[in-house]
């Protein structure tokens, strides 16, 4: 009794040091710019179950948004065969600069009324309109991005056009978009820093190990928290009984989140069946986000989306300071990871009931039943650590972890088996 | 001056403040002000709406808000998006597409819906042993006496066509289409045919398939596979046509309707 109570506070330091190697593999895995492809899952359901069950789901106005879909304003450019030389039996697709160049000249009328403008359409080939669009977009001036793409071969293609750029390269696992990394290359910044580092004035920056936003401690490729998805995108529905029994209500509906076809907004400029006010309504106060809708499509855990979602809602999880690591996490995953690790040191273990048991008879069944404490535990880690601070944590790596722990510290403690010598030395005496 | 600059101000101000909706499109009949709401017409945010029946609607856009849908009829309000995820979770969407073939085994006997059933079966090489019956679709090929299958058969110095015989939604195939009055032209002597739906009122053609046609002795395939079942042993006569009939004529001869051959393995079992 009195020797278990001796080792207990020399338990507890070393599940506190467990529990403080833990967190910096946590630190260290969720600083990956890409995660486990069954982690999925789980963030998917905790997301959903947060957003949709409890309603925690706070959205942006999208009032302060306008995205424009280029998906049917494509032309097609002569491209090189395999001999290198420019060939017309060797087309391709791009977007058409020429309505492009119409866009943006639009666009610069209201130049002062517009935040933002993030054209998401990599410029790999050059046009004769390609004159034309640098003098618009140089109208912009910093109010402009585009972007750059880093393939897998590791080659940077940079638009042939002047305009400022980031990268909107993120890694995939088994091609599901879960994460957007800050920086790439340790040095490449991508779009959604860029769109944040400019539109909110803050300053992104490593020291040592550490990356940080204005002094603050930051996960350097935070788990993307997906705030507007497809089901966001509908159409408004106005009742004509809203109409007369609700006077208040006239005239006032409520902005959508919309996907604006590019061609219809200058159709009804060129038809001028929009006033200059009304255009004037499209562009005023808004983060303008042009890309394609339909061919740029990318896999998340809450379906298909179009690429510049995914960078929208890269930037609103900054925006939101989700990827900023609070002295509160980290404390509550310091208490968390040590506990967790006390349970394996003091061989704490839940009595199953034989009916589980009786079940799981093989070895491989057996290491799976034991696996079930660990499990349940990280579970619930994972989903207050997201409920509580926006921050997923990689379980199922953990969880290996964790049964390699045990099964060392379960190795180191069994007691040596003794030399055979004296029992035999007292069988003969015996005698 | 400053009065001109100010009115000018004030009704820039006015129109701002003044919202209007764009039609998109109408479902039947939507009135705004007692004027019929048409596409591109605007609409003041404070109209007076009217429609002339419960699925009246117009699809209109106002901009920088969203699109919109003004209308009387009571929408249902959409499942939960947690409650979709879960459906869709736990019986995964159907995700198989439209394929433009379909099973069109040459032993089955069904309707052609299509022209791409019938291209299908009419390409490569296509023998009978009687008289062969297609039955198609109505809907996408008509017959009667303005509508009708041909076939056209290419030869050294040009071709001939024939009308193909159709009863009840049935075009007929025959050893006849060789004949040209009274001469027959033998297999030999055609290059190759191609089968077409004509429409004699507007005159147009549609092409629906290019093959070669044979017209084999019955007794002849009868002898063939008479030697093929003595070979093969003891069959039922539905797995004979199935497993060694079918495949062996297909590959020495191409195509046909399985009907004809089933009677003659038939009298070869008796």
């Amino acid at each position: 009794m009195a020797t278990k109570r001796k080792r207990r506070p020399k338990t507890w330091l070393l599940s506190l040091l467990n529990g403080l190697f833990m967190l910096c593999l946590a630190f260290y895995w969720l600083s990956l710019p890409y995660t486990f492809g069954d982690e999925a899952f789980l963030i998917k359901w905790s997301s959903l179950t947060k957003k949709t069950l409890f309603g925690i789901d706070p959205k942006p106005s999208p009032e302060e948004v306008l995205f424009v879909n280029v998906s049917k304003n494509k032309t097609t450019i002569n491209t090189k065969n395999e001999f290198d030389e420019i060939s017309p039996y060797h087309r391709k697709v791009i977007t058409d600069r020429k309505q492009l160049a119409e866009f943006f000249v639009l666009l610069n009328h209201y130049q002062a009324d517009i935040r933002f403008v993030l054209c998401d359409i990599l410029f790999e080939d050059s046009t004769q309109y390609d004159t034309i669009l640098n003098k618009e977009f140089a109208k912009l001036n910093k109010k402009l991005l585009g972007v750059s793409h880093l393939t897998k071969k590791g080659d940077y293609i940079r638009p042939v056009i002047q305009i400022p750029y980031a990268s909107a390269t993120y890694n995939a696992t088994q091609g599901l978009f879960l994460k957007f990394p800050m920086l790439l290359n340790d040095s490449l910044k991508t779009v959604p820093l860029m769109m944040y580092e400019q539109l909110n004035e803050v300053r992104f920056h490593k020291r040592g190990a550490f990356y940080r936003i204005n002094g603050r401690l930051s996960l350097p490729a935070p788990i993307v928290d997906f705030k507007v998805r497809n089901p966001d995108f509908r159409i408004g529905d106005v009742n004509l009984t809203d109409y007369g029994a609700n006077e208040d209500k006239k005239g006032d509906t409520t902005a959508l989140f919309t996907v604006w076809e590019m061609g219809t907004i200058l159709q009804m400029q060129k038809d001028s069946i929009l006033t200059k006010a009304e255009l004037g309504a499209f562009f005023k106060n808004k983060i303008i986000l042009i890309g394609d809708f339909k061919d740029d499509i990318h896999t998340t855990p809450f379906g298909k989306m179009p690429g510049l979602l995914l960078i929208y809602n890269a930037y609103l999880t900054l925006v939101a300071k989700q990827n900023l690591v609070s002295v509160g996490w980290i404390f509550f995953m310091l208490l968390a990871f040590t506990f967790i690790s006390h349970r394996i040191f003091s061989d704490i273990k839940v009595e199953k009931p034989r009916w589980l048991v009786g079940m799981f008879r093989s070895k491989v069944g057996l290491l799976v039943l034991n696996s079930l404490d660990e499990l349940g535990l990280l579970m619930i880690l994972t989903l207050l650590s997201y409920f509580l601070f926006n921050i997923h944590i990689n379980i199922l790596i953990f969880l290996f972890y964790l049964k390699l722990i045990d099964f060392l510290w379960n190795k180191a403690r069994l007691p040596k088996p003794k030399s055979a010598a004296p029992v035999e030395e007292a069988a003969t005496s015996s005698n | 001056m400053r009065t001109l600059l100010m009115v000018l101000f004030l009704l820039c101000f006015f129109e701002a403040l003044t919202a209007q909706y764009v039609v998109i499109n109408v479902n039947e009949s939507v009135y705004a002000d007692d004027k019929l709401v048409k596409k591109k017409d605007k609409i003041d945010t404070n109209a007076k709406l009217r429609f002339s029946s419960p699925n009246a609607f117009a699809h209109v856009m106002q901009p920088g808000k969203g699109y919109y849908i003004l209308g009387v009829k009571d929408h249902k309000k959409s499942k939960g998006e947690f409650v979709l995820a879960l459906k869709d979770a736990l019986l995964p969407p159907d995700e198989y597409y439209a394929a433009t073939t379909r099973a069109n085994e040459p032993y089955e006997v069904a309707e052609f819906q299509d022209q791409y059933d019938l291209k299908a079966f009419f390409r490569d090489k296509l023998f009978f042993i009687a008289p062969a019956k297609f039955k198609v679709s109505a809907q996408h090929f008509p017959l009667d006496s303005n509508h009708f299958f041909m076939i056209r058969h290419q030869l050294a110095d040009g071709w001939m066509g024939k009308p193909l015989p159709q009863a009840d939604q049935t075009f007929e195939l025959t050893n006849k289409v060789l004949q040209l009055h009274d001469k027959v032209f033998t297999e030999q002597l055609i290059q190759h045919s191609e089968l077409y739906f004509v429409n004699k009122e507007t005159g147009e053609e549609q092409y629906l398939g290019r093959f070669t046609l044979q017209f084999p002795a019955p007794d002849a395939i009868k002898e063939e596979l008479k030697t093929l079942h003595e070979a093969i042993g003891k069959t039922t006569p539905e797995q004979f046509l199935r497993a060694h009939a079918m495949p062996y004529l297909n590959l020495q001869y191409g195509k046909t309707q399985a009907a004809a051959i089933a009677q003659l393995v038939a009298k070869i079992q008796q």
